[in-house]
C-alpha cells in the first residue's frame, strides 16, 4: 500500500478530503481544518470527530473548546455572528 | 432509558410526534433495526419501496453535475438510487461529475451505506456524514437537488428541517419528500390500516428482534402526521414553489416534489 494512514488504527473506511470543500461547522457554518481525526471549526473551534471514516457533525457530540462547559454557552457567543 | 424500548403503549397511544423527547428516541430506535432494516424495508413493503424511490429520482430531473443531498438517508438506498440517476448515458465515458452527499443523525445506519456504495462501485462521488436535519454541516446554496425519503416525519422540528433544505439549495433546486400516507379510499385506508398496524408490528417484529417499539411507532406516527394538504402548506411556507404530488402504490406513498424559484 503507497498510501500513509492517517489515525494510528486506520479505518478500513477512509475520509475522502474532498468532504472538506463542502462540510460546514452545523453551529457557526464556518469552515472546518483536519486535525487527525478530528475536524476543528474555524470560527469558535467546535471539534467533530470522525468514526470509521465517517464524520460525526452533531452539535451535540462535539468537543467544546477551552473556556465554554456548555454547548449553550457556546451558542451565545458564537451564533450572534453566524450568517442566516 | 439506556434499557427500556425507545417506545412504549402510553407514548404510541398519545401522539409519538409530542413526545418531548422525540428526537432521543427516534435516533435509539434506528440505531436497534439498522442491521435488518434494508430486509424489512424489502419484504413489508412486498419490494415496492425500491420502486417508490426510483420515482423520486425521476421526479428530481436530474442533471449529470448535480450535487444531491439525501437527508435522513440511512443505509444509502436513495443517495444509490440518485447517484445511479446522474450516470452519463448515451454513450458518454467516464464517471459520473455529479455527487451524492447522505445525511443521517444515527450513526449506526451509515457504515452500512458506505458498504453498499463501495459494492456499487461508486465510493469516490457517494459520502455519508452524521448530521441532523435541522442543522445541516452545509453550506447555503450548495446543491441542486435535496431529498428525503420517509424520513421528515421521525424529525423532531419537520419544519426547521425543510428551512434547511431551502438554506442550502441553490435557485432552481428541487425539493424532493418521500412520505408514507393514508390511502383515501375507504376500503384500501381500512386493508392499510389491518395491515400496518395489526400485521406488520408482529412480522417485522419477528424479522428484526427489534424491542425499541419501532413496528408499532410506524403506524401510529403515519396516522398523526401532517396530511397531504398539510405537507403541501409547510412546503409552501418554507418557500418552495410549484409544489407536486404524485401518490404511488394506492396512496400508500407520496412523493412531493417543489422548487427554489430561480433567481
Amino acid at each position: 500500500m503507497s498510501h500513509k494512514p492517517e489515525s494510528i488504527e486506520e479505518s478500513p473506511n477512509r475520509f475522502d478530503p474532498a468532504l472538506m470543500e463542502i462540510l460546514r461547522c452545523p453551529v457557526t457554518r464556518s469552515r472546518l481544518r483536519k486535525e487527525g481525526d478530528w475536524l476543528i471549526s474555524e470560527t469558535g473551534g467546535l471539534a467533530y470527530a470522525i468514526k470509521d471514516g465517517i464524520p460525526v457533525m452533531l452539535a451535540e457530540s462535539a468537543r467544546l473548546p477551552a473556556g465554554f462547559d456548555s454547548l449553550d454557552a457556546f451558542k451565545a457567543v458564537f451564533t450572534a455572528d453566524r450568517p442566516d | 432509558m439506556s434499557d427500556s424500548p425507545a417506545w412504549n403503549d402510553e407514548l404510541l397511544n398519545a401522539n409519538p410526534h409530542t413526545a418531548v423527547d422525540k428526537r432521543s428516541r427516534v435516533q435509539k430506535m434506528f440505531a436497534a433495526i439498522a442491521p435488518s432494516y434494508d430486509l424489512n424495508n424489502r419484504l413489508h413493503s412486498f419490494w415496492r419501496d425500491q420502486a417508490w424511490r426510483r420515482t423520486a429520482v425521476r421526479l428530481a430531473s436530474l442533471k449529470p453535475d448535480d450535487r444531491v443531498v439525501d437527508v435522513a438517508c440511512g443505509t444509502g438506498d436513495l443517495a444509490l438510487a440518485m447517484h445511479t440517476g446522474l450516470w452519463p448515458r448515451h454513450g458518454e465515458i467516464g464517471p459520473a461529475r455529479g455527487q451524492v452527499i447522505g445525511v443521517d443523525f444515527t450513526f449506526e445506519m451509515l457504515p452500512r451505506a458506505v458498504e453498499k456504495s463501495q459494492v456499487a462501485g461508486q465510493p469516490s462521488q457517494v459520502h455519508y456524514i452524521n448530521g441532523d436535519a435541522t442543522a445541516l454541516p452545509l453550506p447555503d446554496a450548495c446543491c441542486d437537488v435535496v431529498s428525503i425519503a420517509f424520513g421528515i416525519r421521525n424529525v423532531q422540528e419537520p419544519d426547521k428541517a425543510l428551512r434547511e433544505f431551502r438554506r442550502i439549495l441553490r435557485p432552481g433546486g428541487r425539493v424532493i419528500v418521500l412520505e408514507f400516507s393514508e390511502p383515501t379510499n375507504p376500503l384500501i385506508r381500512s386493508l392499510n390500516r389491518l395491515y400496518t398496524g395489526k400485521i406488520m408490528p408482529i412480522t417485522a417484529t419477528m424479522v428484526s428482534g427489534d424491542k425499541s417499539g419501532a413496528y408499532k411507532y410506524l403506524p401510529k406516527s403515519i396516522g398523526t402526521f401532517w396530511s397531504r394538504e398539510k405537507m403541501v402548506q409547510m412546503l409552501t411556507e418554507a418557500g418552495f414553489v410549484e409544489i407536486t404530488q404524485r401518490a404511488m402504490t394506492f396512496g400508500v406513498c407520496i412523493c412531493y416534489r417543489g422548487m427554489l424559484a430561480p433567481k
